[in-house]
Parts: C-alpha cells; sequence; structure tokens
C-alpha cells in the first residue's frame, strides 16, 4: 500500500473551483484540502438542456493521509476509540459544511482510496446515483427539527406525590391533612405509582399529536420532509416525540422558519424541548 | 453549524440545541453517500462505535444540565441520546 491514501470529504458542485481559503484542516494527519475535478466523462447522462447550470462542474474535496493512520487496520483500531471517532467525525463534516450552500454530496466518513486515479474511478462508477442525488439536492439545504419530552417532570415520586381526589384516602379528613400525601400501605402506594405512569402517558400522546401535527403543516413549506422513528433519549425518561428532517429551498427558508415559529414553538414547555438545527448537507435525502 | 443557525430568526424564538456529536457521528458515518471505496466500513464497527456513543452520552447526561450547558465544542454539546443508527 503507498505511504499515503486519498481521504474523500465530499463532492460539490459548482461552475468554477470552489474557494478553498478557510478552509477547516481536514481530518487529524491530514495534508491540506484539495480539489480534483471530475472528468466531465465520467459524470455520466449528460444534463438535460432545461438545466439551470449545464456548465456546472464536479468537484471532489480531498487530502492525502498517512496510510500508517488511515489504513484498515488503523481505522478498524480507531472505531474502538470514541475520541478518535468523534474527532475525525467533526473535522469531516467542516470540511463538508464549509461548501455549504452550494449542492454538497458528503461521503461517509472513511471514504479513502489507494490514490487520486482510484477516487475518480469510483466516481465514474456511481455517476448515475450521484446525477440522482444531485438533482434532488440541489438548491436545497437539511433542516433537524426535534421535540422531546422529559418525563416525568413532577411528582414522580409515589411517595409524596398527589393522588386524585376521587381515590384520596377516606379516612378522616385532618388525618389526611395531617400527614400529608405519605401513602399508608403498599396498595396506596402501588396505586399512586400507577396513577402517575397513566397520567404521563396521557401527556405523552398528546405531546405525540401535536408533534405530529407540527410536522405535518411545516411540511408543506418543505420540498420534502422525513421523520425518524421515535427514541428514548439518553436522560432516563425523556423521549423524543419529533425527530424530522426537511429539504428546505434556499429560497424558502424564510417561510420554512415562519412554519416552524407559528407551529413548533407553542409546543415548548415546562418539560419540553423544540430545537431546531441546521442548515445541514441534506445527508437524510440522499 | 452554530456559527450559522445562530443568526437564524427561528433560534431567536426556539430554545435550540446545537447539533451534537451523536448527530455529527450519526450523519457522518451512517448516512454520507457510500461509494465502493477502498476502505469500506463494515456495519458490524459501526454498531460499535454507537454503543460505545451511547455509554458516553448516559454518562455525559448526568453531569451536564440538559439544557444550557457550557459550550465545549459548538457542535459536541447536548447528547442527544442514542438510536438513529440504520441506514436508510
Amino acid at each position: 500500500m503507498s505511504a499515503t491514501l486519498t481521504y474523500v470529504y465530499c463532492l460539490v458542485r459548482a461552475a468554477g473551483p470552489p474557494s478553498l481559503r478557510r478552509i477547516p484542516a481536514g481530518v487529524p494527519g491530514a495534508r491540506s484540502v484539495r480539489l480534483i475535478e471530475v472528468p466531465p466523462k465520467a459524470r455520466g447522462p449528460k444534463p438535460k438542456a432545461q438545466s439551470p447550470k449545464p456548465k456546472a462542474r464536479d468537484w471532489l474535496v480531498v487530502s492525502s493521509v498517512p496510510a500508517r493512520q488511515y489504513d484498515e487496520a488503523a481505522v478498524e483500531r480507531g472505531l474502538q476509540q470514541l475520541d478518535w471517532v468523534g474527532a475525525r467525525a467533526l473535522a469531516h463534516e467542516a470540511v463538508v459544511e464549509y461548501f455549504l450552500p452550494a449542492p454538497v454530496l458528503p461521503m461517509q466518513l472513511f471514504t479513502l482510496f489507494t490514490s487520486d486515479e482510484r477516487a475518480i474511478q469510483h466516481i465514474a462508477a456511481d455517476a448515475r446515483r450521484i446525477a440522482r442525488i444531485f438533482a434532488r439536492i440541489e438548491g436545497r439545504l437539511e433542516w433537524g427539527l426535534r421535540v422531546t419530552v422529559s418525563r416525568p417532570v413532577q411528582g414522580s415520586d409515589p411517595r409524596t406525590a398527589r393522588g386524585r381526589p376521587s381515590t384520596r384516602a377516606q379516612g378522616a379528613p385532618s388525618e389526611v391533612e395531617g400527614r400529608g400525601l405519605t401513602p399508608r400501605s403498599g396498595a396506596e402506594y402501588l396505586a399512586r405509582k400507577g396513577e402517575l405512569r397513566h397520567a404521563g402517558r396521557g401527556e405523552l400522546v398528546r405531546a405525540r399529536r401535536d408533534a405530529e401535527r407540527a410536522y405535518r403543516a411545516i411540511k408543506r413549506t418543505a420540498a420534502a420532509a422525513r421523520r425518524r422513528p421515535e427514541v428514548e433519549q439518553a436522560a432516563p425518561g425523556s423521549r423524543v416525540v419529533l425527530d424530522a428532517a426537511f429539504l428546505v429551498p434556499l429560497g424558502g427558508r424564510r417561510a420554512f422558519e415562519a412554519a416552524v415559529r407559528r407551529h413548533a414553538r407553542p409546543l415548548a414547555r415546562a418539560g419540553t424541548i423544540v430545537s431546531l438545527t441546521g442548515p445541514w448537507p441534506a445527508y437524510n435525502f440522499i | 453549524m452554530p456559527r450559522r443557525t445562530s443568526r437564524s430568526t427561528a433560534d431567536q424564538v426556539l430554545e435550540t440545541h446545537d447539533a451534537s456529536l451523536l448527530d455529527v457521528v450519526d450523519n457522518a458515518l451512517t448516512k454520507g453517500v457510500v461509494l465502493s471505496g477502498d476502505l469500506t466500513l463494515g456495519l458490524a464497527q459501526v454498531d460499535l462505535v454507537y454503543a460505545r456513543l451511547s455509554l458516553l452520552l448516559c454518562a455525559a447526561d448526568r453531569v451536564l444540565p440538559t439544557s444550557r450547558a457550557p459550550r465545549t465544542h459548538p457542535t459536541a454539546r447536548v447528547p442527544w441520546g442514542p438510536g438513529r443508527r440504520r441506514r436508510g
């Protein structure tokens, strides 16, 4: 294997070579980030006549990396160390993001070739698929919207939580007041615990329904939208009720943000976090 | 991301988290365009990364407040938690 490998960050479509002024350094150990023009014959089917930028060319964004640090064995070792992966993921992402809002096709982390020629060959072999992806994402950026509900926020402890009035102990009023809300038996404790869980579930159902409604409304302002399955967050009891990606036309950002303000903002309240991130490369639409 | 998000109007009205390290790793590792390159990652290896990330994030979650945590790296702040790991 050669002493250096070609690390590919992304493919950028532009009429001329994109500027590399102030481009991030690239993955650790890499030489400076550079461009390789993809020869037109490697670009697959010719752009149609109505294409707005018939002269756009494709540029591979690469840097040479030492084989010792990035060959198969090194990457396999590295993948077992979170810091190693994390540092490279952030560096990779920084280079990809540098080119936004130009049409950018981000490559998978650790896309490596033994030479520049091999990289070009592989691009050529995939030309049709790449052309299709560019057609989908050109002039658009991705935004992420997430709604997270933390449960339970309050009254999570059945020893002190209030039960519903109807199920409160029917004993002497003074005693109930005086002893506070401490359950007096195991059965009562369990009953309250069940009630709390029930109440929490109702809120979760409501949160999901609200998030779904917001998603549908915001989707109308986007060129495309995707939802990802609900997941439990790292924090115990916290749930992501909406994890969506929107593909938004460059000119439609204001309308999209207005829709987010109108439909998603009202969901944010105690225990519910609404977060909007972006613009991202169109990771979820390639 | 935050350098651009910070200027967005949406940012002013929403409680916006920066993209987390997990988001970045998730995107770059599993959603980038896969070229059948000279080095192609096995799914088993990717899963291993996620198992470790989940551990780290669970730990981080106990240490950091869930919002408004001090910023270390702009994209390495709020843990979103594990999941979302399947290729589309």
